[in-house]
């Protein structure tokens, strides 16, 4: 089964093009999001750029997070929200497969850079303060909460003219 | 989840397919435990000589087993000849897995954010980060099928 096949919802499919630069906003603010936690546990400059990096990074998901929190609102389909038939049940069930397979990455990925970094040999930053994890923690919560719907978002094609409802 | 689904080798009954699920997540969270409770009473190494070895094995025997599910009866993830069922059912259960792992995902940010501060048990050597690795590297992978083999019921008897 593809994600290449348009699905139909009560509320018409915001274009391609719209969801598109939704997700890549979210994407580039999650990346600052990152980048500025890593700077953030370096010391002097380092880490003051890292605040700003971290801050700016964290209001700029935040204005487009929404979005993909509402599903609906994009006439795409939600787990608990509205779905028209099996077909589409189908989609929004491939997109939680994919998803957990990049959450899986990333979560092993993220394990090794702490078992890595935590060799005292090796000079990669760490948070090691609570004022490190916090920008850790916001990341992985903003994270998970809208990945799925990131994809689903990004892979669901436009609806054909001849097939607008 | 409770329709059973034609597999194309014989199904594992039920109980079997249950302790290896066991198996695989009661060692591992034999071995998290012990590291917590190393950390937090300051335990010398001698505490991990039996059971994390014991711990690991276990999750070794187990995830083996449902790394390869067509062994237990389940379906592969990447077979084609798979029907839109159990296609579904797979998918399903990655759907639970999402739910799961998020959760873990959160609760372990969640708890190294606060434990920073607290007297909470944080894990600081390479071991105890290598053993806590070595353990994901196995639980993630297999968790959408352990979670398949534990809700698939057993076939019913006309249609064994």
């Amino acid at each position: 089964m593809s994600l290449r096949t348009a699905i139909r919802t009560p509320r018409p499919l915001a274009p391609q093009r719209k969801r598109r630069r939704i997700v890549a906003a979210t994407g580039i603010g999650w990346s600052l999001m990152v980048l500025g936690a890593v700077l953030t546990s370096g010391s002097g400059e380092a880490s003051v750029l890292g605040h700003f990096v971290n801050g700016f990074g964290l209001g700029m998901t935040f204005a487009v997070y929404l979005m993909l929190m509402m599903p609906w609102k994009l006439g795409l389909p939600s787990l608990k929200g509205y779905q028209a038939d099996e077909r589409q049940h189908l989609q929004l069930l491939q997109a939680y497969t994919l998803a957990y397979r990049v959450i899986g990455v990333a979560v092993l990925l993220g394990a090794m850079y702490l078992l890595i970094g935590s060799d005292e040999g090796t000079r990669l930053p760490l948070p090691h303060t609570r004022e490190q994890w916090y920008p850790v923690f916001w990341a992985a919560i903003l994270l998970v909460g809208a990945l799925p719907t990131a994809i689903l978002a990004w892979t669901e094609p436009d609806f054909d003219d001849g097939g607008q409802a | 989840m409770n329709a059973s689904v034609p597999f194309t080798a014989p199904l594992a009954p039920l109980g079997q397919r249950r302790r290896v699920v066991l198996l695989t997540f009661g060692g591992y969270a034999l071995v998290l435990l012990v590291l917590a409770l190393q950390s937090l009473f300051k335990l010398g190494d001698w505490i991990l000589l039996l059971p994390i070895p014991l711990g690991m094995v276990a999750t070794f025997i187990g995830g083996i087993q449902l790394m390869k599910p067509s062994r237990l009866g389940l379906p592969e993830g990447r077979d084609r000849t798979m029907d839109e069922r159990q296609w579904q059912r797979l998918s399903q259960a990655h759907t639970v897995a999402y739910r799961i792992l998020g959760m873990i995902f959160l609760l372990s940010t969640g708890y190294f954010y606060a434990a920073h501060g607290q007297n909470l048990p944080l894990p600081t050597s390479s071991f105890a980060w290598s053993t806590i690795w070595l353990g994901a590297a196995i639980f993630i992978p297999v968790l959408p099928t352990a979670i398949l083999a534990w809700t698939e019921p057993d076939p019913a008897e006309g249609d064994a």
